[in-house]
């Protein structure tokens, strides 16, 4: 049993990791510019949708179009803010909710339109290695992707702190008005932010689809478990959206193993719940 | 007169004339509209009446909710046991609705409004627990777990068991819908309507001109999740199966363009909805009008989802590959 | 328009937040039917004061008694059923509401009928002069006529005291001559008790029979407007640096 424990808890962590790149998207677009982004599961189901693309008529290996992904997706949230959003970043919030919403039912049904509603996975060459670590196993596929997502956490990390552009946005995040004011060029900011973290998403989708198969209908879950652990690891928070990954993707994976899979999204709801009661700033931030 | 008055505000006599033709159309409607379009007629005025229920709460007092579905399916889902378990006529079953979902309104609320939480947050609340619910009653057996609750098809036509040709759920439904029109009118032209207003304009100025905040947002939030629960318990019993995509509660709602939701006209049907569809991998079988061989009894027939806050559980996958999807979705996430 | 005036006790008021001592042993009374007035520079705890007193937050320390019943720590809706009105120093309309229909709001309070109560919001209107202008969606007005408003829905309220947190900031001096005329007029006609929060020296001079000087949330001086102006205390720490 307890082999068995350790066990989930490993796959856990990793399959989090992932998860806690997807948030990390959307920590830096919420933290940044405070947009609450209901299409974030939507996303990460097109960068799935373009990995596996890219992998059936290219023959590329999901992790090699990591870059790729990222950079389309990018490309889609730049364009997508500057076009779109931009005009509603000021505006009452429930504009702004239905205004992402609406965009989730867009996306969702043209990924139904353009591939249908069955799944479509990745078959790569080694899907079925795996590692050996006394009596644990851990799947290749899984190992690959949550170092992927390590690295790209990592770079933006340095994204962040080392580029000017980086710490640009940080500025404007802390104090739009002082950004404007030092000359700053916000609306450009506001829409690498949205690429930038439309990529990061993007990245997540394309090393999700080693693990998952896509289908249009896992966007609402993954937009749900963005919020759950940008919230319950502290919104704005990047370290914090990671551990919420890590936190979130080793409770469902107990939850599934101690009671039943099926149940395994009511912790994470349940979680929420008392974070947004008792610690709305998060578990993994200070407090204020 | 004066509560006529207090209807219309100021609206202009053409208005109101133009308003009561209106009213005749669509009392004559079922007369000289093929199926299809009264179908289409009929959903058009189930969420204008399930838009009434929201709007108390968010466009009377500010207070985003997008967890509403966990009210209609609460409404729903009790009405619908009761008649499945125990024969209760659903209007009975609608009292016992609106109760639990007015429980469930005031206890989302209660957390809510006295942990202060406001705008994202509160929206957030409230898609955790119409989640967490939805999840639950995947599990919960008396409720039909999540194949869902198979009314008998057999039983007494009429009114009074909410049974009938789409003609009557049409009448019923727009009944409904004026009497919601009328009431939330008269609730936003009252002492409490104009609290509620205070409420969402400014909470803090309200509270310094002597609004009770507090009570005012529960208010809202009781009555709108009441509210939402009859058009529940409406949506449970329509005989007409509705397509469980068109059956998203009003703000959220997600329309599916590959969904062929044509209604399968008026024979009878072998199955019955009631759906939780939780699960990747069920199939959702309603899909022409045609393709009657779709409907099979032991496939969760049309579900209306309820509880589901979003849209579109809606698999339309050919058995064969249900069993291989199923079995891969095992994997998601574990 | 109110039914006469409240009498306000404070004692021992003062609030720390997390180890700030925002306001620390402040008391002072307000007799029934008078104009008193609240200065000090910026950052005084002046309107810390006003919060505890209009309840939006309790008191670390100390007591408010409204008529001899004591107040402290109630909630806001609650200070104003005991009496109370307040106008915020950054004003706060119902934005999307009309003219009208803020003013209602506040008229509800003690005049549950809506039609009656909208009467009543009409004759508070006309009296600060803004009964032109009632249909008029309270985001548009200019700032003069928004102080107007907030003045208008706390007396709507019918209350027996009335705190205005700086209601003359950003006027013009005729404006504020109009403004110290109305509530000279309005005390004189009711008797409702007003205390003051302001900067505008030429009203305070004008308006207030007793002055209460804080300074980093200390109460240092109190006394007739003529007394203030001469001590030096006050003279060192605000009125000398900027009389106006």
């Amino acid at each position: 049993m307890l082999t068995d424990i350790v066990q989930a808890t490993i796959m856990g962590l990793l399959t989090g990791m992932v998860y806690g790149l997807m948030a990390l998207g959307l920590s830096v677009i919420f933290g940044v510019m405070r947009v609450v982004n209901f299409a974030h599961g939507e996303m990460m189901v097109v960068g799935m949708y373009l990995a596996w693309l890219l992998f059936e008529r290219a023959g590329i290996d999901p992790l090699l179009a990591v870059p790729l992904v990222a950079a389309a997706l990018f490309a889609a949230g730049y364009g997508l803010q500057r076009g779109l959003i931009n005009p509603f970043i000021n505006v009452a919030e429930h504009m702004q909710f239905m205004l992402l919403l609406a965009l989730s039912i867009i996306i969702v049904n043209l990924c139904l339109l353009i591939a249908g509603p069955d799944t479509h996975g990745v078959q790569v060459d080694y899907m079925f290695d795996s590692y050996a670590l006394g009596p644990f196993t851990f799947d290749a596929v899984r190992v690959y992707a949550a170092l992927a997502a390590m690295a790209i956490a990592f770079l933006l990390y340095l994204f962040f702190t080392r580029t000017r552009i980086g710490k640009s946005i940080r500025a404007a995040a802390d104090n739009h008005t002082g950004a404007l004011v030092v000359g700053l060029d916000v609306p450009r900011l506001y829409a690498l932010t949205f690429g930038v973290g439309a990529a990061c998403v993007g990245a997540a989708g394309a090393l999700m689809i080693l693990v998952v198969q896509a289908q249009p209908f896992l966007a609402i879950d993954y937009t749900l478990l963005a919020f759950v652990i940008v919230i319950v690891g502290g919104l704005g928070s990047m370290p914090g959206a990671l551990a919420g990954g890590l936190l979130i993707g080793v409770s469902e994976s107990l939850a599934g193993l101690l009671i039943q899979p099926s149940l395994k999204s009511v912790f994470s709801f349940g979680l929420l719940i008392l974070v947004l009661l008792l610690r709305p700033q998060g578990l993994f931030t200070r407090r204020g | 007169m004066r509560l006529w008055h207090r209807l219309t505000g100021d609206m202009t006599t053409r208005g109101q004339v133009a308003l009561a033709m209106f009213a005749a159309l669509l009392l004559a409607a079922p007369a000289f509209i093929g199926s299809y379009p009264l179908s289409i007629l009929i959903l058009v005025v189930y969420f204008a009446y399930i838009g009434q229920a929201w709007n108390v709460m968010m466009g009377f007092a500010g207070q985003l909710s997008l967890g509403h579905a966990l009210y209609l399916g609460l409404g729903g889902y009790t009405a619908a046991a009761l008649a499945f378990h125990f024969g209760v006529s659903p209007w009975i079953g609608m009292i016992a609705g609106v109760l639990v979902a007015m429980l469930a309104g005031g206890i989302v609320g209660f957390l809510g409004f006295r942990f202060s939480l406001a705008g994202v947050y509160f929206a957030l609340l409230t898609i955790a627990f119409a989640e967490f619910t939805r999840i639950l009653f995947d599990h919960f057996k008396w409720v039909g777990g999540s194949a869902g609750l198979f009314l008998k098809v057999s039983g007494d036509p009429g009114l009074w068991h909410l049974r009938g040709g789409p003609v009557m759920f049409y009448y019923v439904i727009l009944a409904m819908a004026a009497l919601a029109l009328v009431a939330c009118r008269l609730m936003l032209t009252s002492r409490l309507g104009y609290h509620w207003l205070a409420i969402r304009e400014d909470p803090e100025a309200a509270q310094a001109s002597g609004v009770d905040v507090f009570r005012g947002k529960m208010i809202a939030v009781l009555i709108s999740s009441g509210m939402a629960a009859v058009g529940g318990v409406w949506a449970a019993l329509l005989q007409e199966p509705v397509p469980r995509d068109r059956l998203r509660h009003g703000p959220l709602d997600r329309g599916d363009p590959g969904a062929d939701h044509r209604w399968p006209g008026h024979s009878d049907r072998t199955v019955h909805r009631r759906g939780r569809a939780g699960q990747p991998g069920r199939r959702l079988h309603h899909r022409r009008r045609e393709d009657r061989r779709d409907l099979r009894c032991e496939d969760r027939g049309i579900e209306a989802d309820l509880l589901r806050p979003r849209a579109a559980r809606h698999r339309r996958l050919p058995p064969r590959r249900r069993l291989a999807l199923a079995r891969a979705q095992a994997g998601l996430r574990a | 328009m109110s039914t006469g005036g409240a009498t306000l006790n404070v004692r021992g008021l003062g609030k720390s937040f997390r180890g700030l001592r925002a306001v620390h042993d402040v008391g002072f009374d307000v007799p029934a039917g008078a104009i008193h007035a609240l200065i000090g520079p910026n950052g005084a705890g002046k309107t810390t004061t006003f919060n505890m007193i209009a309840g939006v937050f309790p008191p670390s320390a100390g007591t408010v008694q409204l008529d001899g019943r004591t107040i402290t720590g109630l909630r806001p809706d609650r200070v104003c059923d005991a009496g109370i009105g307040r106008t915020f120093q950054i004003v706060k309309p119902f934005p999307g509401l009309s003219v009208l229909d803020n003013v209602l709001i506040g008229a509800l309070k003690r005049e549950p009928d809506v039609s009656r109560a909208r009467d009543r919001a009409l004759t508070v209107l006309r009296e600060l002069g803004l009964h032109d202008k009632r249909a008029m969606t309270a985001s548009n007005l200019t700032l003069p006529d928004r102080k107007r408003l907030e003045v208008a829905r706390a007396l709507a309220t019918q209350p027996r005291l009335l705190l205005l947190d700086e209601v003359m900031a950003g006027l013009r001096p005729t404006e504020t001559d109009q403004m110290v005329a109305f509530l000279r007029e309005l005390n004189a006609r009711t008797g409702l008790t007003i205390l003051l929060i302001e900067h505008v020296m030429r009203a305070v001079m004008a308006l207030s029979q007793h002055i209460v000087v804080l300074n980093y949330g200390e109460k240092i001086a109190e006394g007739s407007p003529e007394a203030i102006a001469r001590d030096q205390r006050v003279l060192d720490v605000y009125l000398g640096q900027d009389a106006h």
